[in-house]
């Protein structure tokens, strides 16, 4: 049985189309361990709208009604410089290791699954871990063009 | 005046105007942002930083805030934004892979037990499973299941498709689920929330 996955968490949020909503629906109906999910998924939202966040310190508003606008920052600059370079370096390795795999191997995930282990324990590990991500996430993790 | 507000010059006659209605916005927002500032962060000081640096950029870039649309949102787009550039230029996020079911946060901290947990002394667990997250996951149950925003306003502050909010969204949970499991229970049994 196919688990229809994070279409269960638009199911909680009353988000799917009316086709999907029957289609999760009509699988819950047979699913014990989907149905634990839902259950779970509800417990959490409210959990969630539960946690009280700490007042802001009320000197903010007046500090940000002094506000200044920003002076445009300087395009190659200091750490995000080098995290552009970092990150380049690291997709040049990435591609570098791929490309040695013979065409349709299943072994690029693998590679990339390594990729992104080896970055965790970089200071860059952000990029390795949205490679990892977008190996086994339907949509892309990287931003919209 | 709002029509105004779209096409001010960026010095002159239309500069008084332009502030003046940036200090509205600000004061009617300034809370949701810092809001999502603090669940981003995890820290109050640097929660601070964060909305005053995107109010900064905003009130830079106001003259392209187009009047109708909602400030809110803008803002928390432009927010979310140095979020990400601080995160890349700090390096020192720690994330349990979303994989680490484990349930090891629970083990090893005290609030393991959801018999103490009034609703003010839940924000520090539900905070620390939050900072567990890769970011981009903690940004998406944030604005969805703490700010109540819809999966399309989501994704026009996390600039990604509204399906990339859901599936960011369902491994979130999936995973807080786990850390939190303790308290999850206690909901599920009427004893909480
Ligand atoms: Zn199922």
């Amino acid at each position: 049985m196919r688990h229809p996955q994070d279409l269960l968490s638009g199911y909680v949020d009353g988000a799917l189309s009316a086709h999907e909503a029957a289609e999760v629906a009509a699988h819950l109906a047979e699913c014990p361990a989907c149905r634990e999910t839902v259950s779970d998924l509800r417990a959490l939202r409210r959990l969630l709208a539960a946690a009280k966040p700490p007042d802001p310190d009320p000197q903010l508003l007046p500090r940000l009604l002094r506000t200044d606008p920003r002076p445009p920052r300087p395009l190659l600059h200091g750490g995000r410089w080098l995290a552009v370079a970092g990150a380049t370096a690291l997709l040049a390795v990435a591609s570098a290791r791929v490309s040695h795999l013979p065409p349709g191997s299943g072994g690029a995930v693998r590679e990339l699954r390594e990729h992104a282990r080896l970055a965790t324990h970089t200071p860059l590990r952000d990029v390795g871990l949205a490679s990892f991500l977008s190996a086994f996430l339907p949509d892309p993790v990287e931003d919209n063009p | 005046m709002e029509a105004e507000a779209g096409s001010l010059p960026s010095q002159g006659a239309g500069t008084q105007d332009a502030r003046a209605e940036f200090g509205r916005l600000v004061e009617a927002y300034w809370r949701s942002a810092y809001r999502f500032a603090y669940r981003l962060t995890g820290n109050p000081e640097e929660a601070a930083d964060l909305v005053q640096e995107a109010a900064e950029e905003a009130l830079r870039a106001f003259s392209r805030f187009r009047p109708g649309t909602r400030f809110d949102r803008w803002w928390l787009r432009i927010l979310y934004n140095s979020f990400v550039d601080r995160t890349r230029r700090q390096r020192r996020q720690s994330h349990l892979p979303l994989d680490d079911l484990s349930g090891k946060l629970l083990a090893t901290e005290s609030w393991a037990d959801p018999e103490a947990a009034l609703e003010e002394q839940l924000d520090g667990p539900v905070q620390r499973a939050l900072n567990a997250l890769p970011p981009e996951f903690r940004a998406a149950v944030i604005l969805v299941d703490l700010e109540g925003l819809s999966y399309e306003d989501a994704a026009r502050v996390l600039r990604c498709p509204p399906g990339t909010v859901r599936s960011r969204l369902h491994r979130g949970r999936l995973a807080l689920r786990e850390w939190l499991r303790a308290y999850v229970d206690a909901v599920r049994r009427g004893e909480l929330g």
